[in-house]
Formats: C-alpha cells, sequence, structure tokens
C-alpha cells in the first residue's frame, strides 16, 4: 500500500499551489489592495478546505471519483466523475501551456514549443511512473529549494533598493465591492484548486491530521503569496504590474547588486518551473488514478503515455500565451472553477442528508 | 529434475546420492546401467547389420535417451568412486595418501610428509599441506617434532586420542572423517595428520601465509584518527574489527561463495542495534548468488545492489576499521570478503558521501563548515562545467559586464562551440586522473607534468581552447576530490548536464537536476529510502547530515536505520565547567 506521510502531503499541497502563482500579481483588478484580496481568498480557501476534508472525513479511504459514484449512485456519478478527470486534465494541459510559453519566450526563442512542452510532460511522467511515496520524497527536497529561492529573490530585490513600499499606498483604499470582484479569481487560482487532493488524502498515513495539513499548507501559501505580491507591486508599481506578462520575471530583472548579481531571469524561471512541474503532476496524477478508477485498469502506469499524449495535445493546440491568460481569468474562473469547486460542498451536503434521513 | 550444470565435478552433490546412501545400492545400479549399455549396444550393431535400423529409429532413439537420463543421474555416483572424494576415510593410510595424491595430481605445491610415529612403534602417518598457505615453523616445532619423538603404547584408537590430547601442540584441533573434508582443510591451509589403522584424521590449524602488514590505507586519508587499514586477510580484518568493538553482541558469521575459489565471506553486525530485517534480507541475498569466483567485494556488491541500473551505488566500502566500526554501531552490516582490504556496508545512504571518519574525531565547528563545503563542492563539481557552456551559449546576460567582457576575448578564436569544448577538456582530464592511477609511479609525476602544460599553457596558448573552460574544468576537478565516494558518480552526471545545457542552456540543466533528484528519491538500500534523512524528512537524524553536532548532543542513532535500540548515550552528558571559589 502506497504511503504518504504528513509532511510530504503538506510539501506537495504547497508545491501545488505556490509553485506557479509566484510568478502572478493575484487579485490586480483590485490594485494596491491586492494582497488584501489573498488574505481573503485565503480565509475562503481555508473554509473550503475545511468542507474538502470533511468530505474526505466521510469517505477516509476513497478518492474523489469514487466518493462521487458512492455519493450519487453510478448513473449519475459516472459522467461526473468524468467530467472531474476533464478538469483535472485541463489544468495539466493548461499549467503546461503558460510555463512553456514563459519558458519559450525567455530563453529558448527558437526551440519549437511542442519540444519544450514535451520535455515537460516526459519528466512529469517519469515521476508519476516511479509512483506516489516517490512522488511526495521527491516534494520534500523540492519544497524547500523553491521557497528558499523565492523569498530570497525578494530579499535581494529589496537590498538592490528596487522595491519601494510607497507603491503600496493607498493602503486600502478600494471599496468592498472592488475587493469582492477582484476574490473570485484568487480563490479559485490557487487555494480552490486543491480540490485535486481529495484525489490523494486517501494516501496520507495519518488520516487524522489530514484536515490540519490542508489547512496549514493554505495558510502558509497565503502567507507566501502575501508576502509575494507586496514586493512585486512595490517593486513594479501597479501599473506595470497588472500589463507585465510574468511579473515575477520583470522583478527578477530589478534585481542589482553592484553590477554583479543580475539579469537573474533565466535563472529563476528555470527554478520556479519546478512548482509548475509539480503542479502539473499533481494533476496529471489525479487524472490517471481516476481514470484508471472508472476504467478498472489495475495498472496505473500504463494510462501514463495516453494521457500525457492528450495532455501534450490539449497544450500544443491552444494558440498564444495571451490567450491562455485571457482562458484562464475570464472563462475559467467564473465557469468551470467555481462548478468543480463548489461541487464537494454538494456532495457533503449529500452525504449529510443521507445520513440524517437513513440513521445507522 | 534440478539442473546441475554449474556443480563442480569435483564435489558432486546430487539429490540421488542423498536418497540412496547405501553404498550396495549405489554400485548395485552402477552394474545394472553397465548391463543395459552393452545389451543397448548389442541391439543397435544388430539391427544396423540386418538393415533394419531405419525402422528400429525411433525406438533405438528412445532407449538412448533413457539411458542418457540414467547416466546423469548415476553421474555422480560414478564421479564418487572415481574419485573417492566424499568417500569415509580408509583404515589403510597408503589408501589415503594415493586418493589424496590422485585428487590433487599436478599441484606441485602440495607436500604429503610419510613417516612413521615414534622412534620404537613404527606405525605408518602421514601430514598434508600445501606449501606456503601453513607456518612451516609451527609445522616443525609444534607437529612434526613432538609426532616423532613421543613413545606411544600400542592400541590404535589410543593413539588418536593420545596425540590429540598429549603430542600436538596446536591450539585448534579437529577431527575429520571424509576426503572431501581432508580436501577443503588441506586448502584452507591447514595441516592434516593420516594415521595408519584409524578413519580419522586430525586437522592442525596452522595457517601461514605471507601477508602485507596492517598499515595506513590510501583511499582514506585523515589528519586524526588511527591509521590502520584492512588487509587481504579475512581474519586479520574480522580481529582489528572485534579489537575495536570488545563485544559478545558484535556477530561475525562466516559462509563461503564462489563454486570455484570457495571465498571466505564474513557478515559482521551488532545484535540489539542492528535492524534484523536488514541482516536477513543481506543473508537471503547472499544465499542467492551461485557464481563460480569471488576475487573482490566488488564481486559480491554487484550481486547484492538495490540498483543495479542506477548511477549511484546503494552498497557503501571502507577500507578502515574505525569507519566500518563506527557504522555498526549505527546500526548498519559490514560484509568482509577474503582476499580484499574494501569491506562492505549496507544500508548505502546518500548522505554518506558527505561523513567522514575524521569528522567525529575533530571538534564539530570546523566539522559542520567543512560539511557545507562537501555539499557545496559536489553541486559545483556537478553543476559549473554546464552552467558556463549554458552561460556562454544562450543566457549571456547573467554575467556581470566586465566579466563578459573578459570571458568573450578568451574564448574568441577558439574553434569549438562551448558545449564540445567542454565536453573535449573533461574527457582529457579523466583521461590525465586514469593514466595518472594507472601509470608506474615514476611515469605518474611526468604525466602531471605533460598533462599541465599540455591541457593549461600550451592549449590555450595555441588558441584550442579558451582560459576559463581551463579554470572551470580545473575547479570542477579539485571540487570532486572532496567528496571521493561520489567521484564516480559525479564524473557522469557532470557529462550528462553539460550535454543538456548544450541543448536547452539552463532550462536543460535544471530538468537534468530534478530527474536525477526524483531518480534518487526513488531508490532504497536494503529497504531505507537511499535519500533519508532528506527524503522523506527525518529531523533528529539531520543532526548529522548538514552539521555534525557534538557527541554530547548526538544522543540517538541514525532512526532511518530502524535499530532497535536508538538510544547511544544517557542524558546529561554535556560538559559545565566548573568554577573555583578562590
Amino acid at each position: 500500500m502506497l504511503r504518504i506521510s504528513k509532511y510530504q502531503l503538506f510539501c506537495l499541497m504547497v508545491l501545488f499551489q505556490f509553485g506557479t502563482t509566484a510568478l502572478f500579481v493575484l487579485g490586480a483588478k483590485a490594485n494596491q489592495d491586492a494582497w488584501f484580496v489573498i488574505i481573503l481568498a485565503m480565509a475562503a480557501g481555508l473554509v473550503l478546505n475545511v468542507i474538502y476534508t470533511e468530505l474526505y472525513k466521510q469517505y477516509p479511504n476513497d478518492t474523489l471519483v469514487e466518493i462521487i459514484i458512492k455519493v450519487l449512485g453510478k448513473g449519475l456519478g459516472t459522467p461526473l466523475a468524468f467530467l472531474v478527470i476533464f478538469y483535472f486534465i485541463h489544468i495539466a494541459a493548461h499549467n503546461i501551456a503558460e510555463f512553456s510559453y514563459i519558458i519559450q519566450s525567455t530563453f529558448l526563442p527558437r526551440t519549437p514549443f511542442i519540444v519544450v512542452a514535451g520535455i515537460f510532460v516526459l519528466a512529469a511522467g517519469y515521476i508519476l511512473f516511479l509512483g506516489v511515496e516517490v512522488f511526495g520524497r521527491t516534494s520534500e527536497v523540492m519544497l524547500p529549494i523553491v521557497v528558499v529561492f523565492v523569498l530570497s529573490v525578494y530579499v535581494l530585490v529589496y537590498i538592490s533598493g528596487a522595491a519601494d513600499l510607497g507603491e503600496l499606498q493607498p493602503v486600502l483604499a478600494s471599496d468592498w465591492r472592488t475587493l469582492l470582484k477582484a476574490l473570485p479569481q484568487v480563490e479559485n487560482a490557487p487555494f480552490g484548486e486543491t480540490v485535486v487532493f481529495l484525489m490523494y488524502f486517501c494516501y496520507a498515513d495519518d488520516k487524522q491530521a489530514v484536515q490540519k495539513v490542508a489547512l496549514g499548507a493554505v495558510f502558509m501559501t497565503g502567507v507566501l503569496l502575501v508576502i509575494g505580491t507586496i514586493t512585486i507591486i512595490a517593486t513594479l508599481g501597479i501599473a506595470y504590474a497588472t500589463i507585465a506578462a510574468v511579473p515575477f520575471l520583470s522583478v527578477l530583472q530589478a534585481i542589482n547588486i553592484s553590477d554583479i548579481l543580475t539579469n537573474l531571469d533565466s535563472l529563476g524561471v528555470s527554478i520556479i518551473s519546478i512548482g509548475g512541474l509539480y503542479k502539473m503532476a499533481t494533476v496529471y496524477f489525479a487524472g490517471i488514478s481516476g481514470m484508471a478508477t472508472l476504467l478498472n485498469f489495475k495498472q496505473k502506469k500504463w494510462l501514463l503515455i495516453p494521457v500525457g499524449l492528450f495532455i501534450l495535445w490539449l497544450a500544443v493546440s491552444m494558440p498564444s500565451f495571451t490567450f491562455q491568460r485571457f482562458l484562464g481569468q475570464e472563462v475559467s474562473t467564473p465557469y468551470i472553477h467555481i462548478m468543480f469547486q463548489s461541487m464537494p460542498v454538494l456532495l457533503l451536503c449529500i452525504c449529510i442528508l443521507k445520513k440524517l434521513v437513513t440513521p445507522v | 529434475m534440478t539442473t546441475n550444470n554449474h556443480s563442480d565435478p569435483l564435489y558432486p552433490d546430487h539429490e540421488w546420492l542423498a536418497t540412496n546412501k547405501s553404498a550396495v545400492q549405489q554400485l548395485n545400479a552402477l552394474l545394472e546401467y553397465a548391463q543395459q549399455v552393452e545389451v543397448f549396444s548389442k541391439k543397435a550393431d544388430a539391427a544396423f547389420r540386418a538393415g533394419q535400423w531405419l525402422k528400429m529409429l525411433n525406438s533405438l532413439k528412445e532407449e538412448y535417451q533413457a539411458l542418457e537420463q540414467q547416466q546423469y543421474l548415476l553421474n555422480p555416483v560414478y564421479l564418487t568412486y572415481a574419485n573417492g572424494i566424499k568417500q569415509a576415510l580408509s583404515k589403510e593410510a597408503a589408501v589415503n595418501v594415493n586418493g589424496l595424491k590422485a585428487i590433487f595430481a599436478q599441484c606441485s605445491d602440495l607436500i604429503i610428509r610419510e613417516f612413521n610415529l615414534g622412534a620404537t612403534e613404527q606405525i605408518p602417518a602421514a601430514l598434508v599441506m600445501i606449501e606456503g598457505m601453513v607456518d612451516r615453523g609451527a609445522i616443525n616445532e609444534s607437529i612434526l617434532k613432538p609426532l616423532l619423538f613421543t613413545k606411544y603404547n600400542g592400541d590404535i584408537n589410543g593413539t588418536l586420542a593420545f596425540i590429540k590430547a598429549n603430542v600436538l601442540s596446536v591450539a585448534n584441533i579437529k577431527e575429520i572423517r571424509t576426503v572431501r573434508e581432508v580436501v577443503d582443510e588441506v586448502l584452507a591451509g591447514n595441516a592434516i595428520l593420516i594415521i595408519d589403522k584409524s578413519d580419522i584424521a586430525l586437522v592442525s590449524e596452522v595457517k601461514g601465509w605471507e601477508s602485507r602488514s596492517v598499515e595506513e590505507p590510501d583511499t582514506e586519508a585523515v589528519v586524526r584518527g588511527p591509521r590502520e587499514g584492512f588487509v587481504e586477510t579475512i581474519r586479520t580484518n574480522t580481529a582489528l574489527l572485534r579489537r575495536k568493538i570488545k563485544n559478545p553482541n558484535l556477530k561475525i558469521e562466516a559462509l563461503k561463495v564462489g563454486e570455484k575459489t570457495q571465498t571466505a565471506i564474513c557478515i559482521a553486525y551488532i545484535k540489539g542495534i542492528v535492524d534484523e530485517r536488514i541482516v536477513q534480507e543481506l543473508k537471503k541475498r547472499l544465499d542467492k548468488i551461485e557464481i563460480d569466483a569471488v576475487l573482490e567485494s566488488g564481486y559480491i556488491e554487484n550481486l547484492i545492489e538495490d540498483a543495479p541500473f542506477s548511477l549511484f551505488p546503494t552498497v557503501g566500502n571502507s577500507e578502515k576499521p574505525d569507519n566500518v566500526s563506527a557504522k555498526l554501531l549505527e546500526g548498519r552490516v559490514a560484509v568482509f570478503v577474503d582476499g580484499t582490504p574494501f569491506v562492505l556496508m549496507v544500508p548505502y545512504l546518500f548522505v554518506e558521501a558527505f561523513q567522514v571518519s575524521e569528522d567525529y574525531y575533530s571538534r564539530p565547528y570546523y566539522t559542520t563548515f567543512i560539511r557545507w563545503l562537501r555539499w557545496f563542492a559536489f553541486f559545483t563539481s556537478t553543476v559549473l562545467p554546464a552552467l558556463y557552456v549554458a552561460i556562454t551559449t544562450y543566457h549571456q546576460e547573467l554575467l556581470p559586464q566586465a566579466l563578459l567582457t573578459s570571458i568573450a576575448t578568451a574564448q574568441e578564436g577558439t574553434p569549438f562551440p562551448a558545449v564540445v569544448e567542454a565536453l573535449l577538456m573533461q574527457i582529457i582530464y579523466e583521461i590525465l586522473r586514469e593514466a595518472g592511477v594507472r601509470l608506474p609511479r615514476p611515469v605518474g609525476s611526468a604525466v602531471s607534468i605533460v598533462g599541465a602544460l599540455v591541457i593549461g599553457e600550451a592549449a590555450v596558448t595555441a588558441g584550442l581552447v579558451g582560459a576559463p573552460m581551463v579554470v572551470i574544468v580545473g575547479g570542477t576537478a579539485i571540487s570532486s576530490f572532496l567528496i571521493p565516494a561520489l567521484s564516480d558518480v559525479n564524473a557522469l552526471l557532470r557529462i550528462m548536464l553539460i550535454i543538456m545545457a548544450g541543448f536547452s542552456g539552463i532550462y536543460g540543466i535544471i530538468l537534468g537536476f530534478i530527474l536525477t533528484i526524483i531518480h534518487q528519491c526513488s531508490l532504497r538500500s536494503f529497504g531505507v529510502p537511499y535519500m533519508s534523512p532528506l527524503a522523506p524528512i527525518n529531523v533528529s537524524d539531520l543532526k548529522d547530515v548538514f552539521v555534525r553536532f557534538p557527541w554530547w548532543a548526538m544522543r540517538t542513532r541514525p532512526r532511518v536505520l530502524g535499530g532497535q535500540n536508538p538510544l547511544r548515550e544517557k542524558a546529561g552528558q554535556k560538559p559545565k565547567a566548573q568554577t573555583n571559589n578562590n
């Protein structure tokens, strides 16, 4: 039986949430108060994660797909489960496309897109081929690397004097409506997506600690993101931060310590791509393990190849980075994410109702 | 029927022999077989003469196959009687001696000293040994001299007991009864006494051969710490270990591996500290080995390691008793192999490559600093050339202006692209290193001078390579000497990363780096994750990874090894300064 320790679960969850979002300014619609939106979103994320883990507690040995079928029955559950799996695969493809575009545009402009994305899929496939346990173990090594690197970038920016906290003024000038308008997107992008971990919770060796770990991971991500957003806005100013393609990159370019440490952008992006790789691998595996359950596959490993190719095809067929961002912000957020991330809430309600109706 | 293809014809141990022990039955079966062969050949002959052999071909073939099968079954019996090896010893000394002479035909190093016991009794006897494997002095003084000059009284059975009890002045004496045992003991370097009218032979342990004395090994040099190293004799090695750990719980189990070489192997562990499952697993893997020869512990390492297709070693080795003792006390198991000073240790973890025995003898502060240097050096020596290639090919903007200008000037006019240049220099460096190891010592210095001149000064002046590349390769080489345990892994990883950097710059390096870490995380050594205590993380074991806590703070043994008794010392060992109130 494969097992993930609670620390590994924590690392996976933080990497999943923080790895990709560190690149962008979240909640940019609220201008200078983006950091406050993140705090609000984190609070909402905590609530959502309480719900997810409560649902998990009802079915401590089942993945999300199995829970859906158990709660809704085969007739209604199977198509919904397929949609969920497709949702995961879609996140994977979206994520790969985003990262491949960034890498291609920063330092491999002449390399074909499919090569960069293909190497990404191959690397993720290799981790998953070695199994969930290895996946968890490697995350223990990768999380410190990513976090230490990102934090040292922030420190270096302040040391080189490029950041000006005055850019954050006026503090909390936006009214509640603006804040609330910016909220759903932040809520969905890193925090709500943890719904995918409903596919992982059942591997946890310490069932009691899962809720604590999930909430801790969300909190840690929130704190890191607040620091990151403040730094990005302080460095670039809100006007540039909202229009920059990859704000974190511009922050890296702003680092200049006596002309020796400069132009760290390519190094930075490639380290940050660890986060992208892990996010991608997390959803990739969730999709595969869900499929294996639905199709009654004993050997998950064989699904890695077709699903990997499908993800690659999806990623390659997305037209451009700008379209990517547009798709992510304007389509996914209001329609797709909301649907799938609130589904566990419904599932939990049905489950509790069922228990009330048929007392054990 | 089990296949006995690689069983030695000298030592036939066949289940047929085991199930039919009676010699009469064996001989009868042999005779029956001979008669059947005769009948068959007559029949075939007749059929052939009558011109009917085509018709009878099938039945003849079947009969022949049955006979062949029978011959296969009887072969060990035949060999037994032909060589007389499994046989019990004969009561007549002459028969035994002649048998041994037949078995050891063409072995010029066998000595059979035939003599008569006692000055007056004249009982024929023989002493058998192999020249060079026994201690001549002990043979002459403690065995032959007393045997020749003692008075014996009549009865033969009494003589043997009398000799054992009163005559031979040798520490270890054994009685044996079969020819096979005699052969084994002779080959092990003991002297065997065969006496007429007795079917028991006496083994006196007088092993004594030329061997290197205990000296400081070249591989694990220390400034502070014991200088002694293992030698090629297994008993000397286990004794060196026993001298460090004077405890009956230090178990040293012996077994033999190698059908032709019969190499002695010892498994050493400390009962009560070690995780028994590791010992069981090791024994299981050693038992499975069926190989003709074991000449060095590397043979065993290859046959028992967890990840045969990995670059990373999952079995450790050491040449120093203090190092092996420390590992045993942490809960590891050691494998001694006769004929080599290199002792294997399992489980072997990645972090062990960064721990040196001297770390534990010097004070913790400098040790911690050196540990960091080792991690840094490992990282640099794998990544630096690749990083140089990536930066000069793809990411020139990463360098400060001044540095970029000087590198560009130096690289100007060199004929190769950076990646080819880096690979070329790496290969030349590896060639020089290998030459330095293999060449006879006097030539070695010449090579290093020529190497330094050729790849250093001359190559740069001739415009073949850029000076920065020489600096990078030199720095990398020196860095890799800090972690000798991983130097071969290091060289291969370096070349892999250079190629990846040549293809896709820093992106390639990072991917290669990630894949390496993932691969390392997937390895296990005898059930213990190879990257532990880093992944899965074990906070209590981190006291001996990036830092080295003082001894009073390292209260527990590494927990990842799963030992039974994790506590190493009592609490409150921290020394306190005493104030004199005057």
